[in-house]
């Protein structure tokens, strides 16, 4: 690990800590809430950055990946009764009910990020071969699949939907929903420190070489091909286990609920608005996208479907005023003070 | 006497009904320079594609160091030693001049060394690349901002960081004015000294005559002339068919 890196990381760490604590010092359940789907949003804007930011290519399954990744929790909650459980035994040792949560999140994280990140290699390999528009429209068609393909599964609830029971206590928390805050928290985090690494490697190089011109890039020698799978599977990965988090969050997971076109366009657009060269791009562009989301919610002022207006039109406006996004602007501005 | 570099055997391409390529032979030695010419429409590009990877044969055989190219993606023919530059430049326009040199030295380059470089190396190669093209003072510029001249030195310097053996100059030349084009013959000589063999497709006949040792000629996907350039310019067939 390089100065910088291990700088970096401190940093995150420090910035995760203070994110916590803020969050704990309000004490209300409606911050947690706020800052959890915040978090989510972060989550998901930078796994569709990788490859749509990096690489050029364009995801419209964010839905599904993350779909994925939820009800991958349903299928390991029901195929193994774990709401049922009082205590697990490792072998090693045994948990009660206080500490099983940790292992749970664990599990169904890893779970959702396998499914989702294979689903990402698979459709790659089927996918990628096309390009611009015609990879758009892939995702999309794979995210109707599969919503249809849930939807008639009745083992994981089909159109009822299922429940997963929030665990009712967890050591070491003052309350559950705090804890899953927590873990989506380290999940954002992890995914910015992955972001980075990504940029700062040559599968970033590569990423890059392909979205401005992907027949030079093979032509230069960058496997384009392996890249981009690795891209989508990472991004996959990313978006599953932010998927598998969801459903112990909410408690409950329904195939309209977990497709929704608000994961897919949120992801697209946060990137978007907060500039999609830089890890930092889609963190800002979450914050801000998701803050406005939230806040405007909770007064009432706008529904879940007016702020899909609203995230549409800010959308437009950056496409048109700042196609580079924030850091766009922040960089215009810096060069101007400069001269 | 020593195998040739680059053998292609009755290669064969068509598009449908298209017969573009049309059982074409040739060979390029090591160190060689040798021009490839025909009118537009007579499948050099095509023949670009095929050899590069891009677009894969119908029929026929390319070995390349003795080793056939057969099934191997563009980016493999790179790692073996082939590069090539593009008659329209290709730059990767978000990146510096710099950045764009690291590409292939980040992926062909370490292929072939089985290492990873450090930062410092790879700036060094890119910087060794930009001075031989000379490019140096444009090295932080923004690609995008480059002229005509200056993006087609950036292909060949793109085209050349990562020490190939046979470099394919797809019309590097076409649309500069003739001090450009004195430049940019310069710089593949230059090349050439260091040994590495160049295939130049060319329409500026000035270009192709003082760069060649050996001239091929193609016309409907046929190769119709094969020889020294001086002959080849006087063959009959090739001044009908050819330069009219």
């Amino acid at each position: 690990m390089s100065r910088s890196d291990f700088i970096f990381l401190l940093a995150l760490l420090g910035v995760g800590v203070a994110v916590f604590l803020s969050i704990h010092a309000l004490g209300e359940g409606y911050y947690v809430m706020v800052a959890f789907y915040i978090l989510e949003y972060i989550v998901l804007a930078t796994a569709w950055n990788i490859l749509g930011g990096y690489g050029g290519y364009v995801n419209f399954g964010s839905a599904c990946f993350f779909a994925l990744g939820a009800y991958s929790t349903v299928f390991f909650n029901k195929l193994f009764s774990v709401q049922s459980l009082s205590s697990l035994d490792l072998g090693l040792f045994v948990l009660d009910a206080r500490q099983m949560p940790y292992c749970l999140l664990l599990l169904a994280m890893f779970l959702g990020s396998a499914v989702s990140g294979l689903v990402g290699l698979g459709t790659g390999y089927l996918t990628l071969r096309l390009r611009g528009v015609f990879f758009a429209i892939s995702t999309l068609a794979l995210s109707v699949v599969t919503q249809t393909l849930i939807l008639n599964w009745r083992f994981v609830g089909g159109a009822r939907g299922a429940y997963v029971l929030k665990p009712p206590e967890v050591v070491g928390f003052s309350s559950t929903s705090e804890f899953i805050m927590v873990a989506m928290l380290s999940l954002a985090l992890l995914s910015i420190w992955i972001a980075r690494w990504v940029e700062n490697n040559k599968l970033g190089v590569g990423l890059q070489a392909i979205r401005d011109d992907e027949f030079a890039a093979e032509c230069s020698g960058v496997p384009t091909l392996r890249l981009k799978l690795q891209a989508t599977s990472l991004s996959g990965a990313l978006m599953g286990a932010a998927g598998a988090i969801f459903p112990f969050f909410v408690t409950y997971v329904d195939p309209i609920g977990a497709f929704n076109l608000v994961h897919t366009v949120n992801s697209i657009a946060m990137p978007l608005i907060g500039g999609m060269t830089h890890w930092s791009g889609p963190l800002m562009g979450a914050i801000l996208l998701g803050g406005i989301q939230q806040y405007f919610g909770s007064k009432n002022i706008i529904t879940p479907e007016l702020s899909l207006l609203f995230v549409g039109f800010l959308m437009m406006v950056f496409v048109s005023i700042a196609p580079n996004g924030i850091l766009g602007l922040l960089k215009a501005v810096r060069a101007k003070f400069k001269s | 006497m020593s195998q040739p570099l680059l053998k292609v055997e009755q290669l064969s391409k068509r598009f449908g009904g298209f017969v573009v390529l049309d059982q074409v032979d040739l060979h390029v030695n090591e160190g060689e320079r040798l021009g490839l010419i025909g009118p537009n429409g007579s499948g050099k590009s095509t023949l670009v594609n095929c050899l590069s990877g891009v677009l894969t044969h119908d029929s026929g055989r390319i070995e390349f160091d003795q080793k056939s190219f057969q099934g191997l993606a563009p980016h493999q023919r790179a790692y073996r030693g082939l590069a090539r530059s593009f008659q329209i430049p290709r730059p990767f326009v978000g990146m510096t001049v710099l950045q764009n040199i690291v590409v292939p030295l980040l992926f062909a380059t370490e292929y072939r060394l089985g290492r990873v470089q450090s930062k410092v190396e790879l700036k060094e190669a890119a910087m060794k690349a930009l001075r031989q093209v000379g490019l140096l003072q444009k090295a932080e510029e923004l690609s995008l901002n480059l002229t005509q001249i200056d993006l087609r030195k950036l292909e060949l310097a793109r085209a050349i960081a990562a020490s190939p053996k046979l470099l394919i100059a797809d019309e590097a030349m076409a649309g500069l004015t003739t001090s450009e084009t004195d430049e940019i013959l310069d710089l593949l000589f230059a090349l050439n000294n260091q040994g590495v063999a160049v295939i130049m497709i060319e329409h500026i006949m000035r270009a192709v005559s003082v760069f060649s040792e050996r001239l091929i000629v193609l016309a409907a996907g046929k190769k119709i002339a094969d020889g020294l350039t001086a002959e080849v310019l006087n063959d009959p067939l090739v001044q009908r068919i050819y330069i009219g």
